[in-house]
């Protein structure tokens, strides 16, 4: 069955890469992108590099997108790749967010700063995840996505999907227990 | 049996929810089509150089099989040839000079000479077609 294709402007028009077309998708899907950066640890210049090598890399597959999948996910398959790639490449130089300053923890009650710094620690060790499993992560909990989007977006079975999830909280669940461990 | 909901997946939900998306970017469309466009003509050139290579090295496959053609049509002549008598059998030129004379052509051609040419022309042809032809993909595959 086709998905919907509804919320495309112009299934033509992206093919031809048009100016408007483009603009759209770009606009659309750049928070989406952002945010499976940002999830996957990458900040500053090196996150802006990133989402540009994404949408430099959709822009040249677009003429080949047929509307098998829907738009996002498809997108989203782009992002994963190539964001991994990066994310490899840059390894070498790759400071997790527990390296670097933290944002800011909004003054207030006790509560609030504690959960702010919880928060941040739960944001630092996601970026330590793989690829795959910050990706699962990123839209199960941040974008609220359905496993079987998840599943189409990440190329696997509905199960495997699962599993990443299951697989990324144990291990959330080992960081944060052995951050607590530290002096 | 009742399920229990895991704290985990909750503190896990909200944190995320709550995180605050990067700020969208000035000029990332800008960028990107530049990006994209200096990667499609970095990739055109990187193919008319590989579509070269491949007419060179089908060039020069056509050269080797010609010659390896050229010494299996020589080889029955020189094999024929009187080696003991010593005549004429030093080089190609000598089979046309036969053929002119009218002489037998059996008499031209040095059979080390041609199993040197044939072991180079097979040569040729098998470092030409194993390891210089190349296959240049037409296509865009993103990462």
């Amino acid at each position: 069955m086709r998905e919907r294709q509804d919320s495309i402007p112009g299934l033509e028009s992206l093919r031809r890469r048009d100016d408007d077309a483009i603009s759209w998708l770009v606009n659309e899907h750049q928070a989406l992108v952002l945010g499976l950066a940002q999830s996957m640890g990458l900040r500053g210049a090196d996150l802006e590099d990133a989402a540009a090598e994404v949408f430099a890399h959709v822009y040249r597959a677009v003429p080949g997108f047929r509307g098998d999948s829907q738009l996002r996910t498809w997108l989203y398959r782009i992002a994963v790749r190539t964001l991994s790639n990066w994310r490899q490449k840059a390894r070498s130089n790759f400071t997790s967010l527990t390296e670097e300053p933290h944002d800011p923890v909004p003054c207030g009650p006790a509560q609030l700063a504690e959960n702010a710094e919880r928060n941040q620690r739960i944001w630092a060790a996601v970026a330590r995840l793989a690829p795959r499993e910050a990706a699962a992560i990123d839209l199960h909990y941040r974008q609220g996505w359905p496993l079987e989007d998840i599943a189409a977006a990440l190329n696997c079975p509905i199960g495997t999907v699962k599993t990443l999830l299951f697989r990324s909280r144990q291990r959330l669940r080992d960081m944060l227990a052995g951050e607590e461990d530290e002096p | 049996m009742s399920h229990t909901p895991d704290p985990l997946d909750e503190i896990v939900n909200d944190a995320l929810r709550l995180r605050p998306m990067p700020a969208p970017i000035d000029g990332l469309e800008g960028r990107a089509i530049a990006l994209a466009r200096r990667e499609e003509a970095a990739d055109a050139a990187r193919k008319a150089r590989l579509l070269s290579l491949h007419r060179w090295s089908a060039a020069l496959e056509w050269m080797a099989a010609g010659l390896v053609a050229l010494v299996l049509l020589l080889a029955p002549a020189a094999t024929s040839s009187d080696s003991t008598s010593g005549e004429g059998r030093y080089s190609i030129q000598n089979v046309v000079a036969a053929e002119d004379d009218g002489s037998a052509i059996s008499a031209a051609v040095d059979p080390q000479l041609l199993s040197k040419l044939a072991m180079l022309g097979a040569l040729m042809y098998l470092a030409i077609s194993n390891v210089w032809t190349p296959r240049p993909s037409l296509r865009f595959n993103p990462p």
